[in-house]
């Protein structure tokens, strides 16, 4: 499956916008993304290696915050995307 | 939302083409001029939202943008011009708007938008567009347009990147629902094509149009995310927090009754 890493996260993925895994739950695939490129890890986690809260993410349209936050399940067809926030105005 | 306005000939005149979308037409127009609209920033965002909104025949504009035209702010800040250089930004935005509508009522104020000053200003508007590139104006404007029971679309870019929702009080997740923390390494600063910040920027203006007239859906409790570098387009769902700071305490809308 995919994990969509928007472009202001780019830089800690060498350019890539997204990176492939194999995960059975959301923090299994975040745990697999920050192992391959451990610049993401600042951005994602806090001191306590909880998420941020300036960073959502959802698994396909819906946010992990309204399913089961790191525990949510996942299939291969699920497609989870990093949405930080911006303000480019 | 605001009292519709009746229209003199001049302007079913300058409106008649928008007036044929079918669901709009001369009430909808009458609508938009008895409407208050507050930008801030009126930069690379906000000016096209701000000129897109002027030639629809919004009655009135609320801008609030400090400082003075810079060569850097001509790439995107499409009110901005190259005869203005060093002269104020407001004074700018102003004059180019009026250009296009002579009709406008605009209130404009040379500073940004900050806690002490955006209470007044949403006071003065029925709805907000939010195209500041600072966390803590968009969480004054937030705060306030809540607070006021007043409709706010949320635009931002980065990049190739960009997001728009519409947030509705009480009905609607805000913009501490979405994000309750600004991230500290935001700079000023940021990479934009005035082709990017002006593609949201137009979505942002019919936003505020569908929300003003009543027309079609706006993006309550939707985020649309989009990376113009690839052409994706994603709709996710955004929910109010139960524990947000700001609009937890809102009473959500009344179930219908079961028939």
């Amino acid at each position: 499956m995919k994990v969509i890493i928007p472009t202001a996260l780019r830089k800690h993925t060498g350019g890539q916008n997204h990176v492939s895994v194999s995960a059975t739950t959301v923090q299994d695939a975040l745990q697999q993304v920050v192992a391959t490129h451990p610049g993401l890890k600042a951005s994602l986690y806090d001191d306590h290696d909880r998420l941020v809260s300036f960073v959502n993410v959802f698994v396909n349209d819906r946010n992990i915050r309204d399913l089961n936050d790191g525990a949510t399940e996942l299939s291969d067809s699920d497609e989870i995307l990093l949405v930080p926030a911006i303000a480019g105005g | 939302m605001p009292t519709p306005q009746r229209l003199t000939d001049e302007e079913r005149a300058t409106y008649e083409w928008q007036m044929w979308v079918p669901d709009f037409g001369e009430p909808g127009q009458e609508k938009l001029k008895g409407a208050s609209v507050m930008v801030s920033r009126v930069g690379g965002v906000g000016s096209v939202v701000a000129y897109e909104l002027a030639a629809a025949g919004v009655g009135k504009l609320v801008l609030a943008h400090a400082g003075n035209v810079k060569p850097s702010d001509l790439n995107r800040q499409l009110l901005m011009t190259h005869d203005w250089i060093g002269k104020p930004r407001i004074e700018s935005i102003r004059r180019r708007l009026l250009d296009l509508n002579p009709r406008l009522e605009i209130v404009a104020v040379g500073e940004n938008v900050s806690d002490s000053n955006a209470g007044e200003l949403v006071e003065q508007c029925d709805l907000v567009v939010d195209c500041a590139p600072l966390f803590p104006e968009r969480f004054a404007m937030n705060d306030h347009a809540m607070r006021q029971n007043k409709p706010m679309v949320e635009c931002a870019m980065y990049d190739l990147e960009a997001h728009i929702t519409t947030f509705i009080p009480g009905q609607s997740a805000c913009l501490r629902c979405l994000f309750p923390e600004q991230p500290p390494t935001w700079k000023r600063q940021f990479p934009v094509f005035g082709a990017v910040s002006g593609t949201v920027a137009c979505m942002a203006a019919m936003e505020a149009i569908k929300t003003i007239a009543g027309i079609g859906d706006p993006l309550a409790n939707r985020l649309l995310k989009m990376d113009l570098r690839d052409m994706s387009f994603h709709m996710l769902n955004v929910n109010r927090r139960a524990d947000c700071p700001t609009c937890a305490h809102l009473p959500s809308p009344t179930a219908p009754p079961e028939s």
